[in-house]
């Protein structure tokens, strides 16, 4: 039982569930409580008690365990060990809008070598292999964006039989939600080390078939192509579970392994963030008061004192101490979350995210040309929903063109008994206003109501005076303007003001 | 009595007292009695958090400490805090006796160190004034401590409860460290207005408490001897469970749906009807703009579907599925009527 359950919680860390080791004893003490295992359902009530601690945890436990203690491996619960069969590197958050199957399948692909997944987009477009008009990369010969279109290619050097190469090729004017520049998708799929490509085909052929709206014609004639694959579908598919069941102990273990490697470094890296956003919190103060607050650290206050120790004959025996209390910072966020910091726009909302988190009274605010409230949205969902309604374009338009004018004279017409001279002003954007009408005016207002204004700019300092940027100008009217791009540069600026 | 022999013992046990649990419930009752462990309950008001802790309390026996958390709190109001009036008192009526210690004293220095080494007399537990987490600690009698919405305090007096939670001691600085001799059953409430610090979470077993299933919360209000039918009961339930949908800013809690059972029982309510609902929301619904929403949701809550005559209501067609479209025109005027009449 104990090796079962470490194993289960070692799963559940797999999944951001935060276990230490003594909620693990905890379980096991729990466990071996009479009457505890006899029971699944039972079980599972103490084994969450003894475990999760969040309640937005509460899903993943759900999933795990049942997906543990059922001891079904094969199915939908793959997904919960962290492995699935998503299709490579392709996974698209996009939508897919339209399609179009080529007749031709690609014949640029040629016999693999393996250079590694390219780390950068830019990869893509190696001078060298353009310069041959030949395809990229020949490993990852599933993308060409080397050709005229973005096409995406299946290679013909698969282990289709016949000349079954197919093509899909996806147009769209514009592409939404894209993630940052630099990293073609969020998420990268695990992939399996067992044959895997009827399983592919098997997907892909559902996908088309799933896009009713797509061309008759293209889908039949692909049908057609695939037909004597589809003949050994069965027996391909059971040759594969056998095998992946065959593989099963020792690939979930390495799989284990790798996954459980990516998740550590993002739960460090949501520690540091909380260790930064506190310490710059530490930083932020309120307005003191005029008001003397009795503290248990502080200047005696004598009259106080006098008084309370009057029935000890005025000996002041319990000194009342006071101290000016210090309002607590109020904080506004006024987040741009258009394209030209996309690249740090998720970061951005991650910081605002934290923020409203640690202190009590922060409103935050994401504009593009717009400018719209997003503390509801932040306070009611968990970050990653929130980032997905936002960048999902459901709360504004975040593919226009940013304005910072205007922004800022909308903020100031709508929400300007946000700002008080008890507040902090937080921006956090590049000050690229296209163009448009900076509206200083504005700014300076707002400026002039808070107490301090901070702005936080991806853009180091040098290329500020690049391409129409009017940072220099707001400049002016904050009280520091620090560059802040990932988690080392806001640990840097947190320290700084801290310091100071 | 102290630690349960099984699940089901602990859910009899609090079922006697009148608190009726699931599975879940009565598991982490079980596990913390038997492993004595702190437990953190976390969920919206009214779900019945304070109530277990009196309802533990009673089913085993032991004493109720109560420890309400508010801001800006200090340590001294839930740990301990020197008499200084009762030592200065002493001093008084032990003036002659001081004087005898000190009369043949030589010179001051010495008087100083004779009353130096009596100094353990005036810090001694006998001018401790006890607070609830000390008093848990020090109790001859098992008890149990329910620390009462743990969110409002600061974060400062969560790090003051670890020592506590932990390891069921208090260190006083000038007398010495109290541990408990008979661990007291800890239960900690929270309605999560802020995160707690995740050391308070690890040292506590952790539930988070929602609103019941739908028979579970009937099964309470039936417990309660309400005084209202059973149908109307089952009727009412699913009514506030479909308030409840409506994301009003306060829900309408347990206590609240026994309240308005009870509201209904006193004014002789036989059927459930709009009107009669509309003039007694006000028991469950707490915010002006609630009462708004609720008074338009309500007809439809009691009845899903206009075209059906009114005896076939009461099999609990529930929670406000969708916003039916075809909202009956005159249900809704009866409940704008009724509105009309209350302002």
């Amino acid at each position: 039982m104990e090796a079962s359950l470490h194993r289960f919680v070692r799963l559940l860390r797999l999944r951001d569930v935060r276990i230490s080791v003594p909620e693990t004893i905890d379980a096991l003490r729990c466990a071996a409580e009479p009457g505890i295992l006899a029971d699944r359902a039972v079980l599972k009530e103490a084994l969450r008690l003894a475990l999760v601690k969040d309640h937005r945890d509460d899903p993943a436990f759900d999933e795990i365990f049942d997906a543990f203690f059922a001891l079904v491996r094969v199915g939908p619960s793959e997904h919960g060990h962290g492995h699935g069969h998503s299709h490579d590197d392709l996974s698209d958050t996009g939508e897919l809008e339209s399609f179009t199957l080529s007749e031709e399948p690609s014949e640029t692909p040629q016999q693999g070598h393996e250079h590694g997944k390219p780390s950068d987009i830019r990869d893509y477009f190696d001078q060298s292999d353009l310069a041959q008009q030949y395809n990229l990369h020949q490993e990852a010969n599933k993308v060409d964006l080397a050709s005229m279109t973005d096409e995406i290619v299946f290679s013909t050097d698969n282990a289709v039989a016949g000349d079954a190469g197919y093509r899909v090729q996806l147009d769209t004017d514009r592409l939404h939600g894209a993630g940052v520049p630099g990293r073609l998708s969020q998420e990268t799929g695990t992939k399996v080390d067992a044959e895997l490509s009827i399983a592919e085909q098997d997907a892909l052929l559902g996908w088309l078939e799933q896009a009713a709206d797509g061309d008759e014609d293209d889908a039949a004639q692909l049908r057609r192509r695939l037909a004597g694959v589809l003949e050994n579908l069965p027996e391909a598919l059971k040759r594969h579970l056998e095998a992946l069941l065959e593989l099963e102990n020792t690939v979930v273990e390495t799989r284990e392994k790798r996954a459980a490697h990516v998740d550590q470094a993002g739960e460090s890296e949501r520690a540091e963030l909380e260790e930064s956003l506190r310490r710059l919190a530490s930083s932020l103060r309120g307005a003191l008061t005029h008001r003397r607050r009795i503290a248990s650290a502080g200047r005696v206050d004598p009259g106080r004192t006098m008084r309370r120790n009057m029935r000890f004959d005025g000996i002041p025996f319990s000194p009342v101490t006071v101290r000016r209390a210090e309002d607590r910072p109020r904080l506004v966020v006024l987040a741009d979350v258009s394209l030209s910091v996309r690249a740090t726009a998720r970061f951005t909302l991650h910081l605002v995210h934290g923020l409203q988190n640690l202190f009590a009274q922060v409103r935050s605010f994401a504009f593009v040309d717009d400018i719209a409230e997003t503390t509801e949205l932040f306070a009611e969902h968990p970050v990653e929903r929130a980032l997905g309604l936002i960048f999902g374009g459901d709360v504004l338009d975040v593919d226009a063109n940013s304005n910072y004018g205007a922004a800022f004279g909308e903020f100031l017409a709508e929400h300007s008994s946000a700002v008080t001279r008890r507040t902090t002003v937080l921006v956090l954007g590049d000050g690229r206003g296209n163009g448009n009408d900076p509206n200083l005016g504005a700014f300076a207002e707002i400026s002039r109501r808070a107490r301090e204004t901070i702005w936080l700019t991806p853009e180091p300092r040098y290329s500020w005076g690049l391409g129409g940027c009017d940072l220099p100008a707001y400049a002016e009217y904050c009280s520091k303007v620090r560059v802040v791009r990932d988690l080392s540069g806001l640990d840097r600026v947190a320290l700084d003001l801290v310091t100071r | 009595m102290t630690a349960f022999d099984s699940v089901e013992e602990a859910g009899k046990a609090l079922a006697a007292q009148g608190y009726l649990t699931d599975d879940r419930l009565a598991t982490m009752v079980f596990l913390m009695t038997r492993l004595e462990k702190p437990v953190l309950l976390e969920g919206p008001a009214g779900v019945g958090k304070t109530e277990l802790a009196k309802s533990l309390a009673a089913a085993t026996g032991r004493r109720l400490l109560r420890l309400q958390c508010y801001e800006g709190q200090d340590e001294a109001s839930a740990l301990y805090e020197w008499d200084y009036g009762k030592q200065l008192l002493y001093t008084q009526i032990l003036r002659e006796k001081i004087g005898q210690l000190v009369a043949d004293a030589p010179d001051l220095h010495d008087a100083v160190d004779r009353i130096g080494a009596q100094e353990s007399v005036f810090f001694s537990e006998r001018f401790l004034a006890a607070r609830p987490l000390l008093e848990a600690v020090r109790s001859e009698e098992p008890v149990v401590l329910l620390i009462d919405e743990i969110d409002r305090a600061d974060e400062a007096l969560e790090a003051v409860l670890l020592e506590m939670l932990g390891e069921y001691q208090i260190s006083v600085p000038e007398i010495g460290t109290f541990t408990a001799r008979n661990r007291p059953y800890v239960i900690l409430t929270s309605n999560n207005t802020r995160d707690l610090a995740a050391a308070l979470k690890r040292r506590c077993l952790h539930l988070f408490l929602d609103y019941p299933s739908a028979e579970r919360e009937l099964d309470i209000v039936r417990s309660k001897d309400t005084g209202l039918p059973e149908a109307l009961a089952r009727q009412l339930v699913e009514i506030v469970r479909g308030l409840r949908e409506l994301e009003l800013r306060k829900s309408p809690s347990i206590s609240e749906t026994i309240d308005w059972a009870r509201t209904l029982a006193v004014l002789g309510v036989d059927e459930l009807t709009a009107p009669v609902l509309s003039d007694t929301v006000s028991v469950v619904v707490k915010y002006d703009k609630d009462v708004r929403k609720a008074l338009e949701a309500l007809p439809r809550l009691v009845d899903p579907n206009a075209e059906v005559p009114e005896t076939l209501h009461g099999h609990g067609h529930g929670h406000g599925h969708g916003h039916s479209h075809e909202a009956p025109k005159v249900s809704a005027d009866r409940g704008s009527r009724s509105f009309g009449r209350r302002s």
